[in-house]
């Protein structure tokens, strides 16, 4: 496991392993690793475990471990985290699922499509070939309920961030901002470029695991036409 | 039988201690803004503190009781009125059936919770029954009240022996407020991440600055304004997890503190987080009043932290004897 690290307190109820202010695909590994082993440790003190491009936070009830006679609260939690560092396998990442995700790639429901290929200076079939071939990374979910923010979209389709923000992004929206791709769940203001579509529910309320996309997950965009778009969509509401 | 709104509020949700376990998938934890609030007014009708609750700003809703029922208000004092009788805050009170209890002027504070006995008859989301207005779940219908909306009681005592013809019993107990809120002008907070950022003056300037909660505040965070804080260089930082009053810096040099119904994570640069045990006070100031932050340890965070929850403690103790002795007196079980 990446030894170079940093510990502190986000506050009384969280603490931050930090391994830089860097979004990198080995250092996202290795935060995710150690979400799995953490997870898996089901600890009833730990409320939540988050992941981060670069960092994981450990959301912990101090009441539970003052009930276990814990005195030194911070002393206890980062042995706590180091000793899992210490016996925590990489092979929880191999195990990670590939999701499929459909998503038609036409301007009537990408309303950033052909202004993004302009500005590229690709044609729409090149743009869903490179971001469609590529096998993304879960590295974090945040800003809504289940919106997951993937790496790594190929160079050539980097583009910043809009610098001002839709109004209303449709739920289902497929963007890009810098190198990373991500869905809308829900209808939203958002500063992606929109360049396609998808009829999939990527949070459902009712579902076990409401959000589709889970920390780690591997990720492939498939794309589909506008009709098969339409029924899919049909048959979902 | 249940709680009608005759006239609904400007945000009046339920809440309860907030819904954990799920952040990693970007579901925010949300739960009461003022969660001390919340378990004085479940424990004064000697509820559990995982009691759904509900959350009222000012203008708060105009509430029909269909039947009668113990209730508590604890939190911001909004003068509650049972019809026409004045009913005080963090007293446990008894309501008649048919009555309205509503809210006529704010006199303290900015969140004011209702608590009934057995709480509210609605179901629970991912183990919590906040409301999440984002997913527009969990809590009722996963949104603010509407007029006409009907909260489902759940406990059916008869109070009469108690209330006899009257329109509202006011029990003789009082839950003492001044000791769970702290001074407004040194919110003690825990330095974090991105402290280092600041220069020295930078810092000294932090806990100088009386910031002042911003009318567009609301569950989410409150916006504080200020002399501009600056960053010797333009900082960016990558997307962290982020907490309730986790103070961050925006690009402009004022802060915005993030309360309970903020996102998971953010990425503006964070300078400290408010200690949990402060999070009522920070939660109950009203815009255009003023806020300072002290810097203090983690430890003293956590006997903050250990003292509320022995005052809570005790708090619950002294009710549900004092309950039991006047409904033992009126043979009500």
């Amino acid at each position: 496991m990446n030894a170079d690290y940093r510990i502190y307190a986000l506050s009384d109820t969280a603490m931050v392993i930090d391994w830089g202010n860097l979004i990198n695909d080995d250092i996202n590994h290795t935060v995710l690793t150690l979400f799995h082993c953490i997870k898996q440790e089901n600890k009833p003190f730990v409320r939540d475990v988050i992941p981060a491009y670069s960092t994981l936070t450990i959301v912990y009830n101090p009441v539970m471990l003052w009930k276990q006679g814990i005195e030194n609260m911070e002393a206890y939690l980062r042995n706590f985290i180091e000793t899992v560092m210490g016996h925590c396998s990489e092979e929880v990442m191999q195990q990670q699922p590939l999701i499929q995700v459909p998503v038609c790639y036409h301007p009537q429901v990408a309303p950033d499509l052909l202004a993004f290929c302009e500005a590229k200076n690709i044609t729409v079939e090149k743009l869903i070939e490179l971001h469609s071939q590529t096998i993304y990374r879960v590295f974090m979910l945040g800003f809504l309920p289940g919106f997951a923010y993937m790496g790594t979209v190929p160079e050539i389709l980097e583009m910043p961030r809009k610098a001002l923000p839709a109004q209303q992004v449709a739920a289902g929206s497929v963007g890009i901002a810098g190198r990373q791709t991500g869905v809308y769940p829900f209808n939203s203001p958002g500063g992606w470029h929109i360049i396609g579509q998808t009829p999939e529910a990527m949070f459902q309320q009712n579902r076990m695991q409401p959000a589709l996309l889970q920390p780690g997950n591997r990720v492939q965009f498939v794309p589909i036409d506008l009709n098969t778009f339409n029924s899919l969509l049909q048959n979902k509401n | 039988m249940s709680v009608v709104v005759i006239k609904p509020g400007i945000a009046d949700s339920i809440q309860d201690n907030g819904r954990y376990g799920w952040q990693h998938v970007g579901i925010n934890p949300d739960g009461a803004m003022d969660k001390t609030a919340a378990a004085v007014a479940n424990i004064l009708v000697n509820n559990t503190l995982d009691c759904p609750v509900l959350e009222m700003s000012f203008p708060s809703p105009v509430l029909l009781f269909q039947q009668q029922a113990l209730v508590a208000v604890s939190g911001a004092n909004f003068t509650a009125w049972v019809n026409d009788i004045p009913v005080p805050v963090n007293t446990p009170f008894i309501i008649q059936k048919n009555c309205v209890l509503q809210f006529k002027q704010v006199k303290r504070g900015a969140w004011c919770y209702l608590s009934v006995k057995k709480g509210f008859g609605i179901p629970t989301w991912m183990g919590s029954y906040s409301t999440n207005t984002i997913a527009g779940t969990g809590g009722f219908k996963g949104r603010f009240l509407k007029k006409q909306d009907e909260l489902p009681l759940v406990d059916t005592t008869d109070y009469s022996p108690v209330l006899e013809n009257k329109d509202v019993y006011v029990f003789h107990v009082q839950a003492d407020a001044l000791q769970w809120y702290l001074n407004t002008n040194a919110i003690p907070a825990i330095l974090s991440k991105d402290w280092h950022l600041l220069n020295k003056e930078a810092q000294k300037q932090f806990q100088d600055n009386e910031f002042q909660v911003q009318p567009n505040s609301n569950r989410m965070g409150y916006y504080l304004q200020s002399n501009a804080i600056k960053p010797d260089h333009p900082v960016t930082v990558v997307s962290t997890a982020v907490t309730n009053g986790t103070i961050q810096l925006l690009p402009n040099g004022q802060c915005i503190v993030l309360m309970s119904g903020h996102q998971t994570t953010g990425g503006y640069p964070i300078l400290a987080t408010v200690c949990s045990a402060a999070l009522s006070t920070l939660a109950q100031v009203r815009p255009h009043e003023y806020v300072k932050f002290t810097p203090v340890t983690l430890r003293y965070a956590h006997e903050l932290m250990q003292q509320q929850q022995q005052y809570l403690q005790q708090l619950q103790y002294a009710a549900i004897a004092k309950l039991n002795e006047l409904f033992s007196a009126y043979a009500i079980h």
